[in-house]
Parts: structure tokens; sequence; C-alpha cells
């Protein structure tokens, strides 16, 4: 028989406000916004947003760390100062996004509508996995890559790979990491920085740690991002165990 | 006024309410929000690769085809993801390896994935050529560039069957040439010259293995988006095979390097 999956939990932790001071210079030309403008909506300097995402996990138990930061901006002004950009598409799935504000909420409505709709059609026990997730943000994201701006970290658990992370990129790519990923504007400066910090074997505190400590960092130099951040937890999960069927 | 407000609105609401249903169950089923209906005005495809793989080097040999290439998919400037799979098996008998857009490297991938699975399918022992494959890759890339809506990648295939080594190129506008030794890329002008000089048709798995070694280390040293980290792959008689990843070692040492001709006055060394 199926042993019991033990209660898992997602936790919405927003960081308290994170208090930055403002050192934006005045003058200079006005950042590209979302849609049309130099620079376009394609570059990785328009998708104003930081995200960070990062798995975790010891002898018994894994998870994954969906972490944004709060702005969104249109243009130089800031739409929205306390935006929560991560969302559950599942129980167990979740995804970070940075693009257009209005095609990445778009997107997400759509794929918990269709993922929704796949599942009552399947037999009740099985959940939707992250790849499978993952590949439906993908082909939306691929088939429409004229029309949408749009770059996402999906993470999650399923019961036959444990926690897992992936990234659905302008253009539809879908390529998983085993480590941590990032996305948006504010990931350029702290890319390298995760890659140094990022650890094996982190408890779920520290890879909260780690970022929190990536977003601080990149709202410290990109202007299109600040706190305060929402990091969702997805997990603690026991450890996939091989060879079951789903 | 409402139409169900209406005198003899009974028949009107009726009609009405099929007329909608119609509408809705004729609209595509997954429309998204951001589809254009069929026959809406042109659209002007991406012009540009997002995420991006650089060169892929094949080389035919004493046993058969080799590829290599590194496992760096660059996001503009920033080498993002450093452990991509830019050379894919797409049966026992051929492989492809491909620079350019990875969303796209990845849609071809299914492509033909779907071809060999018709294969399997079949299950009568016939598995589609590396020629066959090569030219129906050729034909996709080409009709994508008459839509003007190009698969945004230059791949090599590789292939060994029945004791025949199959090599060819195709590029986003759908060339397509098949040689002894081809590259896609910066290594079309770095590594093909080093080719001309040293390829042999007689070269064992060591030498070939070394050849295209050294020239993704003349990559890694002169192209902006390369990587030291490499993957290798080989079709044989064997069959085909890609290699777990590994590091390429590089010296930085030499005289010139240590002691600057000019020092801080000049420009540096080369």
């Amino acid at each position: 028989g199926t042993s019991a999956m033990t209660a898992h939990r997602v936790l919405v932790v927003a960081a308290a406000a994170c208090l930055l001071v403002s050192s934006g210079l005045p003058g200079g030309p006005p950042a590209a916004s979302a849609h049309g403008l130099p620079g376009g909506p394609l570059v990785p300097e328009a998708l104003g947003t930081t995200l960070v995402a990062a798995t975790w996990r010891n002898t018994s138990h894994c998870g994954v760390l969906l972490g944004a930061d709060g702005r969104t901006s249109r243009g130089g002004v800031v739409a929205n100062r306390r935006a929560v950009k991560v969302a559950m598409l599942t129980e167990t799935v979740g995804i970070a996004r940075s693009g257009s504000a209005a095609d990445t909420q778009a997107l997400r409505d759509a794929v918990i509508r269709e993922v929704a709709a796949a599942s009552r059609r399947r037999t009740a026990s099985s959940l939707p996995t992250v790849l499978q997730v993952a590949s439906l943000l993908r082909h939306h994201c691929y088939e429409g890559k004229d029309a949408l701006s749009v770059s996402l970290l999906c993470g999650g658990w399923d019961t036959r790979r444990g926690a897992q992370l992936y990234s659905v990129t302008q253009g539809g790519s879908l390529i998983p990491s085993d480590t941590f990923a990032t996305s948006g504007s504010g990931s350029l400066p702290i890319h390298a920085w995760c890659e140094d910090a990022w650890r094996e074997d982190m408890s779920e505190s520290e890879c909260e740690s780690f970022v929190r400590s990536a977003l601080v960092h990149a709202s410290k130099v990109d202007s299109a991002s600040s706190g305060p951040f929402t990091i969702l937890h997805i997990g603690p999960f026991p450890v996939a165990t091989k060879g079951r069927s789903d | 006024m409402m139409p169900w407000e209406e005198e003899g609105s009974r028949e009107k609401t009726v009609a009405w309410r099929v007329l909608v249903l119609v509408a809705l169950t004729a609209a595509e089923a997954s429309m998204m929000p951001w589809e254009a209906p069929a026959g809406a005005a042109p659209v002007q495809h991406t012009t540009r690769p997002i995420v991006t793989g650089t060169s892929v080097i094949g080389i035919k040999y004493k046993d058969g085809v080799m590829l290599a290439a590194d496992t760096l998919a660059s996001y503009g400037t920033l080498a993002m993801f450093k452990d991509v799979e830019r050379i894919h098996k797409v049966s026992d008998s051929c492989l492809i390896g491909a620079g350019g857009e990875y969303s796209d490297f990845q849609k071809i991938q299914q492509v033909l994935d779907r071809l060999t699975s018709e294969d399997r399918n079949m299950d009568d022992g016939h598995q589609t050529s590396p020629s066959e494959i090569f030219h129906y890759l050729r034909a996709v890339m080409y009709q994508r560039r008459n839509k003007m809506n190009p698969l945004w990648n230059h791949v090599l295939v590789a292939g060994f069957k029945e004791g025949k080594s199959f090599l060819g190129s195709v590029d986003l506008i759908g060339t397509a040439f098949e040689d002894d030794f081809l590259a896609t890329g910066f290594g079309s002008y770095l590594a093909i010259p080093i080719l001309r000089k040293k390829w042999r048709p007689d070269l064992d798995e060591g030498e070939a293995r070394a050849l295209l070694e050294e020239c993704l280390r003349v990559l890694f040293y002169r192209d902006c988006r390369a990587l030291n980290k490499i993957r290798l792959a080989k079709a044989t008689a064997e069959g085909s095979v890609i290699s777990d990843p590994y590091t390429l070692e590089t010296s930085w040492s030499a005289a010139s390097f240590q002691t600057v001709k000019g020092g801080l006055d000049a420009d540096g060394g080369w």
C-alpha cells in the first residue's frame, strides 16, 4: 500500500519591509518598459524584477524556496510597491514570475485552470508532477513567444523526482536546475554570488537566508527591484523514494 | 431594452442563446488570452534568439563520427545555464548538436523524436537513417525560413549506419551540406582552419578526441560566449553515446602573458 505522505505545509513568508535607502541618480535615461521600447521586452534588463529560487535537501527531507522582490515598475515609476510575484499552481508546485505583469498573470491563471481540469480527468491519487506543470508553462511560452514577455521559475515536489526546479525562459526554453535559479533584471548582478553561496547541504532556514541575501543584494543595485520580498516555502517533503510508480 | 424584455422575445432569446453557444464552441477551446484569432493582422515573429548556445564541432574519424560542444546556454552576455545538453541522441545511429536559440533546439528534438518513435512503434526493425533525418530536418528548417519564422539554430547531424559515417550541417535558413568535418558559429571561423590542417580520415578515437578538445579550448580562449565545460559524443557501429560533462584545462602561463611587452603603457598581450 502507499505510505502516508507526511503533511506538507506551504508557508508564505513575507519578509519584514526591507529598509532600502534609495540612491538613484537624478536624471539619466528612463528604464526600458516591459513593452516595445528600446531594449525591448526580451532583454534581461527589461524584466524588472529579481527572482531567486533554490532547492534544499537533507537525508530525510527536501523542499524548494521561491523568492521574489516586491516592485512592479512601469518605466521609471513604481506601479506597485508591494507586489506578490509568486504563486502556487497546484498543491505542490509553485511559480515565480518575471516579465510583463499582464502576461505572467494571464499565464498563471490559465495554467492553474488547465492543470485543475487535467487533474479532474485523472485518478484522484495522482497530483501533477513538477515537470508536467513546467512543460505546460513551457509549451505556452514557446508557442506564444512572439506575443509573450515572460520568464518564470517553476519549482515544487512530486513523488517521482522529489524537489525540483525549472527555468522557463523568455522564448520557451525549459532548463532544469539541481541547485538554484534566478530571473529578472536584478538577477544579473547576483548570479555569480549565488553560484558561490549555494551549498548542497543547506537546511531549510539556511536556504531561506540564501534566497533573502540574494534578493537584498539585487535590490541594492537594481532600480527595478525592491522589498518587501515574498518567499514561498514548498515543503518540507520526504525525499522521493526511487522506484515508486506514480 | 434586453432581448428577453421585448414582445415575442422568447423566440429571440432562444436564437440569441444558440448564437452565443455556437460562437463559444466555434472558438478554440484551448485559445489563450494572448493568442490572435486566425486571419488577424500579420504577425512579426521574434527576430532574435534569447537563450543561446555557441559552437558545435563534428568530425568523422576511423570508427565513426564525433561531435563536441560546451554545456553553456547564455542569456545575452550572462553565462546563465552552465550545465545544459546541446547534443541530443536522436536514435542509436544518429546524434544532433546545435547552437542558437535553446528553445528552438528543444523543439527540434521533439520533432525528431516524433520521427523515431514512429520507427519504434512500427517495430519492423527499420530505423530512419542519419541521412534521412538530416534531409527531413533541412526541409523543416527551410519551410520555417519561408514562413519568416525560423528555428533559430545551426544544427550538426552526425551518425553511423551500416558501416557508413554521416556528418551534415543545417542552419536556420535551410542551408544544408555534408562534409568530413564541420563546425557552427564561432567554430566555423576558429575551429575549421585547425581541422583543415590536422584532420585525417584515419584518426583513432584518442586522436579525434584530442583534436576536438584542442578546437574547443581555442574557442574558450577566443569566443566570449564559450565555456570550458564540454561534452563529447560519438556515433559508431556500437551505437551512439554522449559523454558526461568534463572541464578542459587551459593555459595562461605563457612568458609574454607574465611579463607583458610594453607594460602599462601598451595594450597588453594578445
